[in-house]
């Protein structure tokens, strides 16, 4: 029988030197129970990534930082990220689940992870120190050689940010959701980011909804952005018509809410 | 690996594998079983434990990942507050609220809501009501819609702070603030989530007493549950909770095919595998036909199952059994079995079942019919009643109003798993521990599938972690027996959650066709219901359950007028088999399915006529002093006996309930109706009128036996089987109320079939009712012997009392001159003084009757038009049960039950891909509610004197499954205007009612 093997390494190197022969152990939520085949895990509780803070105007938070640690209001963070977390889960798993380990192991039903892909949030990796966007690392999440460890998630700091969602029950999964951010970019021209979810193995981002806000600021033409995106959403949990029409309502409203 | 934490305080090294969950450490290293199964995917929250202060669920965490931790499981927390000599510091004071305001039901989740409890109020000794929700979200219970235990953390909340605490009986000091639950959190503009504020702290249900009660010392008082001190503890009181020495772990493979004979199987490799012990396929065991279905003799149902089979007819249908050292072992072994399918054509929609050409899901030659089950048609069973002269009463009406209604496939959702421990005792019986809502059942009806006669099996049933319905099933019994016997070893068995989603049993899904003749002054002038019930792979309570729907929700409606006495109700229904997971029985049994349809339907046709929905309903159900219409044309027990209906408190209930939910200021209020700056948002409310049953006349039997001890105090033996709902409790109520004693001076013992009576088993809202009978009579066989004693030893003096004078009360017997004797003193003489007896009594009893309870159910939801998205905000229940045994239990029974309904209305929902693999196999999927989602929740009690029971009572258990979901849906209608037909009552289906993208 293959027995797993335990690992709880004392320093990045040695995490990073095992990443070889397993697989990264967060919280424990998403992997424990699927552990199957899995040789070896690396659990990262001693390597100090559990750190909280803002830098340059963005939080600043370790990839085995709990949810719960994070939304304990030691920091001000967005209302609509505390409530994403909420959305997540229930207060035991959030005491258990990383930000790292959601961001690596979140579907696209996941309240979180659409509204942190609404945040433009930046993840860095080891080994190399290689900062990249959480869009691209969910592109990349998946790939069979993948051995990198996130170890520090950056979260921009919004003017507003806003999420909402459509679900059977109060804190159901999310049969469609929608996440928009707001601040000034680089050139300090106004720019919004809009996500949605609920479907799919990951949330998306509409630029062509932001664009068009960019262009003129039509909240009617993002709407109707949205909702194509979603257009083709169906699974068994919904009709692509339901959901490209939620989509639509929502993204109008979280518009609404941030550009009001 | 050597593994060292902190574990309660104390410094604790122990060695495991690196692969061990830290749940599996706490319960078979270290012999903590407080912690409890319930999923493996850390949803259900009940294995939740202390890490550093936090509840984490430790199904979901390696054992190796607490090292260097400090763990507090619930045996740190509280102990029993007497244990003789020994002083101690009694419960903690969350235990002891948890106790006092009925907070546990089953008390499976219990251990893993005190902790959570006990972490939040060692930050905060004031938390608010929502913060109270937020810190329980993290653990489900399906047994007491979260209302009593908010107000147990509340209650030790002010005991913690050193305020003075009321009795339960009266209203607990609400927190100053109610705040929404989201306000905490900071997004006061999520308008679609938790309701604007949470209901009162009130532990005691609105209940409106009869005068004739008056007086009682026991029945009508809320006693704390007699198991509660020990479930509060987290004592090993349920099945798994046992530790054997050589036992092993069994596995089930399951079918991955919806439908495929057999072909060519092969163990070898598994069985060779080092660790196991035994593999088990159809070639290995003889072949008996029979109905896992746990019902009274003769089993009223076709028998067709077996417990291997050479076809498998859903995906989830047992392949092989495996036994082996370890869990690990076993899923290895499952792994090496090769089995060879012939894979056939299958149904999955019932409305294909009885199609020309469709396969045959049971074409086995053993196959045993019952009444009208024809397995060349697929059909498992036929009903047609036809009661007075429906056409005719068709042909007088004005309108005749037709729909099409559907239910969905739902699961009982017990938090504790189907599970079973089987071993052969000293003797070579056979003991069978087992999660059973039928133990004599269980007994009778495996005893020809084991090959052993009954009187060589033991079944003993310990607390059981939830079963509505579900463990009224024979369901893996069997699995652990056979391995029993083929190894010589204790075998335990337990379904994992996703083995409950995919290979159990759900409620009936059910296609509704109404069609209801009516007048302009609204009188009913007939009502047809056809139906299409799917019972899936196997028949296993196919005909009694659809028989309830008709039975009971059908009953309901006789009109007005000359048609009261003579309604015109026609009820036709199919049951049919599908490659699907089995349906079976789900609180309600049947007739949630049918109100769904009737109370939506009826809602239409006030509509149509013009008139109230309460005035509508109030003119055309049924009153006290009429024929039950059904009772005279189908019974689920023997052949049907006329039966009136003694006491019926609907119209009352009706009244109650408009008044607390606020009926008139707010149907059809276009002022209340709109929600202020929020335009996409509409309110309604809606209502359902509906009964039940009270048993199953000239069937159901349940006996009891009572004995004196020394001190005066009582054993109580019942075979009924608590499952959570109390009814140790209530029954022990009413033999103290005869014996006038206190409860907590009746010990209740609960069931073996070994040393326990007879009781058919905890099912068809029958124990409170017929075990309580039988309870009642053994009770009064003891107390007439006690008073012959009583009077013999106060007659010693020459001032002579007649034993039929004495009044037994307050643990004593009294003559009418003020004189007594103590039932200890009683006890005492009666055993070792003079003419020695055992005062005892013991007594069976069967209903001639069904007394129905009758409710109202309203509800009150906020929809959202642009989505459909629909929040429950308000859910009253004004019951008719008769006269309350026990206050607390029975609202904690109806908040549940209206918690589970609401999951029924809104989100719960098995269903099947096209290849018939299960959709939902975890509580991630299946959503059930949680702490910090809940309506306001309001219970209101109008008592009636039921005369065929000697204290008055009727049913409670099933009932508040039947009126939510009409009533949710007749208020989203109210709301908005949006018709929804199917359940559950979905975004994307109100949204299509509403137009969709038209």
């Amino acid at each position: 029988m293959n027995e797993l093997h335990y690992h709880r390494p004392k320093t990045l190197g040695e995490a990073l030197e095992l990443l070889k022969e397993g697989v990264p152990l967060a919280g424990g939520t998403a992997l424990v129970p699927e552990l199957g085949k899995t040789q070896a895990v690396i659990d990262l509780q001693d390597l100090g990534l559990d750190g909280l803070g803002l830098k340059k105007g963005a939080i600043e938070a370790g990839a085995a930082l709990k949810l719960q640690i994070l939304i304990e209001k030691k920091l001000k963070i967005p209302e609509a990220l505390v409530a994403a977390c909420h959305l997540e889960a229930g207060l035991n798993l959030r005491n258990m689940a990383t930000l790292g380990g959601t961001i690596f192991s979140a579907d696209g039903r996941s309240p979180l992870l659409t509204t942190l892909l609404a945040l433009d949030v930046r993840v860095e990796m080891q080994p190399g120190g290689e900062e990249i966007s959480l869009d691209d690392l969910l592109e990349r999440r998946g790939e069979k050689d993948f051995r990198s460890l996130v170890t520090v998630v950056r979260i921009p700091v919004p003017q507003r940010l806003a999420y909402d969602q459509v679900a059977r029950a109060p804190y159901d999964r999310p049969i469609v959701c929608a996440a928009v951010g707001r601040w000034k970019d680089s050139q300090e021209s106004e720019a919004v980011r809009i996500t949605l979810g609920g479907f799919g193995t990951r949330p998306i981002r509409v630029q062509n909804a932001e664009q068009e806000i960019a262009k003129d600021g039509q909240v009617e033409k993002a709407t109707a952005a949205a909702a194509k995106a979603y257009a083709k959403a169906e699974d068994a949990w919904a009709s692509a018509d339901y959901r490209g029409h939620a989509a639509g309502v929502l993204v109008r409203r979280l518009l609404m809410e941030v550009l009001g | 690996m050597l593994i060292r934490f902190i574990l309660n305080g104390q410094e604790t090294e122990v060695e495991a594998p690196e692969s061990m969950t830290l749940l599996t450490l706490l319960r078979e290293r270290l012999g903590l079983f407080g912690a409890k199964h319930g999923c493996e995917t850390g949803e259900c929250g009940a294995c939740a434990i202390l890490l550093d202060g936090r509840p984490v669920n430790s199904c979901v965490m390696l054992a190796a990942q607490a090292h260097e931790h400090e763990i507090t499981t619930i045996e740190a927390v509280g102990e029993h507050p007497q244990q003789g000599w020994k002083s101690t510091s009694g419960l903690d004071p969350i235990q002891q609220a948890f106790v006092e305001t009925g907070a546990i039901q089953c008390g499976y989740c219990t251990p893993a809501m005190v902790l959570a409890a006990r972490a939040l109020l060692e930050r905060n000794r004031n938390p608010s009501e929502s913060e109270v929700r937020e810190a329980m979200a993290g653990v489900l219970c399906r047994c007491t819609g979260y209302l009593k235990p908010v107000q147990a953390v509340l209650r030790a909340a002010a005991v913690l702070r050193g305020e003075a605490v009321d009795p339960v009986t009266a209203m607990i000091p609400a927190p100053e603030v109610f705040s929404p639950p989201m306000d905490d959190l900071g997004f006061e503009d999520f308008g679609m989530r938790g309701p604007d504020f949470q209901t009162s702290t009130q532990v005691m249900p609105n209940i409106h007493t009869q005068p004739q009660t008056e007086g009682r010392s026991a029945v009508g008082k809320p006693a704390a549950k007699v198991d509660a001190v020990k479930l509060v503890q987290g004592k090993p009181a349920f099945t798994a909770d046992v530790e054997m020495r050589g036992m092993l772990i069994a596995k089930v493979l399951h079918s991955p095919v919806a439908h495929a004979r057999i072909k060519r199987i092969d163990a070898s490799e598994a069985r060779a595998l080092p660790g196991v012990a035994a593999v088990l396929t159809w070639e290995d065991l003889p072949r008996v036909a029979y109905s896992t279905a746990g019902q009274s003799d003769p089993i009223p149902g076709p028998l067709d199952s077996f417990s291997l089979d050479h076809k498998a007819r859903f995906v989830g249908d047992r392949v092989a059994f495996v036994a082996a050292e370890s869990e690990a072992i076993a899923q290895q072994a499952l792994a090496l079995i090769d089995v060879e399918y012939e894979e056939l054509p299958i149904i999955l929609d019932p409305e294909d079942a009885m199609k020309d050409g469709a396969p045959l899901i049971h074409d086995e030659p053993e196959f045993v019919d019952f009444a009208d089950s024809d397995a060349s048609r697929n059909l498992a069973a036929a009903i047609r009643i036809d009661i007075g002269d429906v056409e005719k009463g068709f042909s007088e009406a004005d309108f005749i109003l037709e729909g099409t209604y559907h239910s969905p496939k739902v699961q009982q959702a017990h938090i504790e798993p189907h599970v079973v421990v089987t071993y052969w005792d000293e003797d070579d019986r056979l003991v069978i521990r087992t999660s059973t809502q039928v133990p004599f059942h269980v007994r009778r009806q495996l005893a020809p599938v084991l090959g052993l006669p009954s009187k060589r099996i033991r079944v003993v049933k310990p607390r059981i972690g939830g079963g509505f319905g579900g463990k009224q099933e024979v369901l893996i019994e069997d699995v652990a027996a056979h391995l029993t016997i083929a190894t010589g070893r204790p075998v335990r068995f337990e379904y994992t959650r996703a083995e409950e989603f995919f290979a159990s049993r759900a409620r009936h899904p059910m296609r509704l066709k109404l069609r209801t003749g009516v007048k302009k002054d609204g009188t009913i002038t007939a009502n047809e219901m056809l139906i299409l019930s799917d019972t899936g792979a196997y028949g296993c309570h196919a005909l009694t359950v659809t028989g309830n729907t008709g039975h009971k929700s059908m009953a309901l409606y006789v009109g007005d007028g000359p048609y009261r006495q003579s309604p015109n109700i026609r009820f036709h229904a199919d049951i049919v088999y599908t490659n699907t997971m089995p349906s079976g029985a789900y609180r309600g049994y049947g007739v949630p399915q049918g109100f769904w349809a009737v109370e939506r339907h009826m809602d239409k046709v006030a509509r149509k006529v013009g008139i109230d929905p309460l005035e509508f309903r109030l003119k055309n159900t049924l009153r006290a002093g009429e024929l039950h219409p059904f009772s005279t044309a189908w019974s689920e027990g023997r052949e049907p006996r006329p039966e009136t209906i003694n006491t019926c408190g609907l119209a009352d209930c009706i009244r109650r309930g408009a008044e607390a939910i606020g009926w008139e200021e707010k149907f059809n209020n276009p002022d209340w109706q709109v929600v202020p700056g929020k335009p996409h948002l509409r309110r309604g409310v809606g209502v359902a009128a509906v009964m039940q049953g009270t048993a199953i006349p000239y069937l159901d039997m349940g006996a009891a036996t009572i004995k004196i001890n020394d001190d005066g105090s009582f054993n109580l033996l019942v075979g009924a089987t608590d499952l959570g709902t109390g009814s140790d409790t209530v029954l022990a109520q009413q033999a103290a109320e005869v014996l006038g004693v206190r409860v907590e001076d009746v010990v209740v013992y609960s069931s073996d079939t070994d040393f326990t009576p007879f009781d058919k088993g905890a099912y068809a809202s029958s124990t409170t009712y017929i075990s309580g009978w039988a309870v009642v009579r053994a009770a009064q066989q003891a107390a007439e012997r006690i008073r012959a004693r009583v009077a013999h030893m106060l007659s010693k003096d020459g001032r002579s009392v007649a034993a039929e004078d004495i009044r037994l009360a307050e643990g004593c017997g009294w003559a009418p001159d003020g004189r007594s004797v103590s039932l200890e003193e009683a006890a005492l003489n009666a055993l070792h003084h003079e003419d020695q007896e055992q005062i005892m009594g013991a007594a069976s009893y069967m209903s001639p009757v069904s007394p129905p309870p009758f409710a109202a159910q309203f509800a009150e939801v906020t929809v959202d038009v642009e989505t459909g998205q629909v929040r429950a905000d308000r859910l009253v229940m004004a019951v008719d049960g008769g006269v309350i045994v026990n206050p607390l239990t029975a609202a904690g029974q109806v908040e549940g039950g209206m918690t589970q309904a609401l999951g029924y209305a809104l989100c719960e929902e098995l269903s099947y891909d096209p290849k018939g693999w299960a959709r939902e196999t975890s509580f991630r999927e299946y959503h059930i509610f949680a702490a910090n989602e809940m309506p306001i929740l309001q219970t209101i009690f109008v008592e009636t004197m039921e005369p065929s029971h000697p204290f008055g009572v009727k049913a409670v258990a099933e009932i508040p499954m039947n009126g939510v979901g009409p009533a949710v849906g007749n208020a989203v209608y109210n709301a908005c205007g949006a018709d929804v037909d199917r359940a559950p009552i979905t975004p994307e289906r109100i949204w299509k009612a509403l137009g969709g993208l038209d």
